[in-house]
């Protein structure tokens, strides 16, 4: 082995450790889609398989999420705070930890999603996917603006992008409420009630997660 | 006679096979964000390296030369031209030994190190503490330390500017093609007033060393306006300019590591050629060429039989390095290695390089850099010295036994 220390000082980039944590996250995303789909149409047996597909997903970009840490020793120097980095990471992990808890928690009770709700209820579904969607495109700049040295336009460009998240996690949030107060007017059992109201939190935490992930990435590129 | 024969083989072997491993290990580091950056590619890297490595050191690396020839050790204290030709010879066995373990054992050590080290080593079991010359070894150590905090500061304040003036620009590529006749003019300058000043060829160039100097700079700058303004209308981004770029501070750094390393290897020789020939070491020494051709040399043959390994394993395992911080990262180890050769101080081009990756790591320009190799390259300074020295006693004093 020659001796080539400057080998040993240039670093893989934890960006691209990031941007492949992302991926997993688009890709569980869909799973649990497809999974909740499933079950409001009360294929349950269905939903039961993706569920474990929610849970390998989220158990390889923990791998992921392992080998970044790893390679980010207290002597690594990095163009953007180190600690905000790890914090980013954390919360987009978090959104794979909730995807999985929504799936488990689903799949705990087959309670039949009334006709009322239904629509409204994938809805929800579907404007925390467009958030997550929304993060995962500010990911996409993270990198490229540290290569240009946080160039203003691209930062400008980020922010946009980042106030996209927000956008629609303050649609998400109202989407939830008004789901919440259709399903007590509902008047079901308790237990349904409890079931649907705790599935439907879950789904909202994903996209609490992506705000937070979108609000370390907004620290993290200050300049 | 039989002894000054001997002598004068074991010189030029022991000389060759340190100018040999400098070529194999050394080349790579200073090649590596060239490389790593691909703006050559590695066979591209040897020939230059193999080429130029050859015009430094025989264009440039006289100074340098003289320092580990006669600065390091007063040779007129030990008097006996016999002990000073088996000293430097011993010194030269343990350097390579050194070389050769550290290579073996993949040690960030530096072929110069150990060098000076073994120089100390044979100074003072050869005549004592008076023979060291503390002082001028003060200022060489005193380099060690200068040099990469140099390198890393102009690399610093050069990727500072290319990330204000040019990538956080609106159109980058049209900052970068405004900007690169500077970086060009500003390489030729050095580089020719490093040929020209104080050395044989600017002898021939008369008093007319600054106009020349000017008019390479101009031209050169003119052309890499050209250069760079075909490159972005043919749709060059920011990037692909300073590829083109660094293919000039790729060249730039195996002319600087040429010129500063091969006294490593031809300052023993010239010690014991002038030993050999006239008894002792004058006050004035003047490095023959073909010393330094033969440093040179054995450096390209190196880099051409066990460097394209070392070269190969760079290429793949450095990815991370885009073209404005390779380019950042030559330019600024290049200058500092260069400045450091014309004033006759006998660095590590490694560690040269290394300061200037620190130095666009502090500035933001990098995305992950591990500082501990700074902590490493630290301790191997306080290994290596006097390591080599304690290796040269036991041979000093075995080959005196047996030429004795």
């Amino acid at each position: 082995m020659p001796r080539i220390p400057i080998i040993r000082a240039i670093r893989r980039s934890p960006f691209d450790g990031l941007l492949e944590h992302a991926n997993k996250v688009i890709e569980c995303i869909k799973v649990l889609k497809e999974a909740v789909e499933y079950y409001c149409e009360g294929k349950y047996e269905r939903a039961e398989e993706l569920a474990k597909k929610v849970s390998t997903i989220e158990h390889e970009a923990d791998i992921i999420k392992g080998n970044i840490r790893a390679h980010l020793p207290r002597d690594i120097l990095m163009p953007v705070d180190k600690s905000e980095f790890q914090m980013l990471l954390r919360e987009q992990d978090g959104i794979l930890d909730f995807a999985e808890d929504v799936v488990i928690w689903m799949n705990m009770r087959k309670t039949r999603i009334p006709e009322e709700i239904k629509d409204s209820f994938l809805d929800h579904l579907y404007k925390v996917i467009e958030c997550v969607e929304a993060l995962e495109q500010v990911i996409l700049h993270v990198k490229e603006l540290v290569s240009a040295a946080l160039s203003r336009n691209l930062r400008n460009r980020t922010k946009d992008a980042i106030k996209n998240v927000h956008a629609k996690e303050w649609e998400a949030d109202a989407i939830e409420r008004s789901v919440a107060k259709k399903i007590f007017d509902l008047n079901l059992d308790a237990t349904s009630t409890f079931h649907l109201l705790k599935i439907v939190d879950l789904i909202g935490n994903i996209a609490n997660r992506a705000e937070n992930a979108g609000d370390r990435i907004r620290v993290m590129i200050a300049r | 006679m039989e002894f000054q024969f001997w002598l004068i083989i074991s010189a030029l072997v022991l000389g060759l096979y340190m100018a040999w491993n400098i070529g194999a290990n050394d080349v790579a580091n200073s090649m590596a964000s060239a490389v790593g950056a691909k703006a050559i590619t590695f066979r591209q890297a040897i020939l230059i390296a193999a080429i130029l490595s050859i015009v430094g050191a025989v264009f440039i690396g006289s100074h340098v030369t003289q320092t580990v020839s006669k600065g390091i050790i007063i040779p007129a204290r030990i008097g006996d031209p016999k002990l000073i030709g088996i000293g430097f010879l011993s010194a030269l066995f343990a350097a390579g030994i050194w070389v050769t373990l550290a290579t073996w054992m993949s040690m960030p050590i530096s072929t110069t190190h150990s060098i000076i080290g073994a120089l100390i080593g044979f100074g003072l079991v050869a005549g004592g503490r008076n023979v060291v010359n503390w002082t001028k070894l003060l200022e060489v150590v005193a380099s060690w330390i200068i040099s990469p905090v140099f390198a890393g500061l102009i690399a610093y304040l050069i990727f500072h500017l290319i990330a204000k003036f040019i990538l956080r620009k609106h159109d980058p590529s049209l900052a970068a093609r405004k900007f690169s006749p500077l970086f060009v003019g500003a390489t030729f300058l050095i580089i020719s007033l490093s040929l020209l000043l104080k050395t044989r060829l600017g002898a021939y160039a008369g008093g007319r060393i600054i106009e020349i100097s000017v008019i390479v700079t101009v031209i050169s700058a003119v052309i890499g306006y050209f250069l760079t303004t075909r490159a972005t209308e043919r749709g060059a981004n920011v990037e692909a300019i300073f590829r083109k770029l660094q293919i000039m501070t790729s060249c730039y750094v195996a002319l600087s590591h040429g010129a500063n390393d091969v006294a490593n290897a031809a300052g023993p020789i010239v010690s014991i050629f002038y030993v050999v020939k006239s008894g002792d070491i004058p006050m004035q020494v003047h490095v023959p060429n073909w010393v330094l051709i033969v440093g040179g040399i054995g450096i390209a043959a190196g880099i051409m039989t066990w460097g394209y390994r070392v070269m190969r394993t760079v290429a793949w395992r450095i990815t991370e390095l885009t073209n404005t911080r390779g380019f950042t990262i030559d330019f600024s180890a290049a200058t500092s290695i260069l400045i450091s050769s014309k004033l006759g101080m006998p660095v590590s081009t490694t560690h040269a390089v290394i300061g200037a990756v620190v130095g666009v790591g502090l500035a933001r320009g990098l995305e992950a850099i591990n500082l501990s190799i700074v902590r490493k390259i630290v301790t191997s300074w306080f290994i290596t010295v006097p390591a080599a020295a304690l290796t040269t006693v036991p041979i000093y004093l075995g080959l005196l036994h047996i030429w004795r």
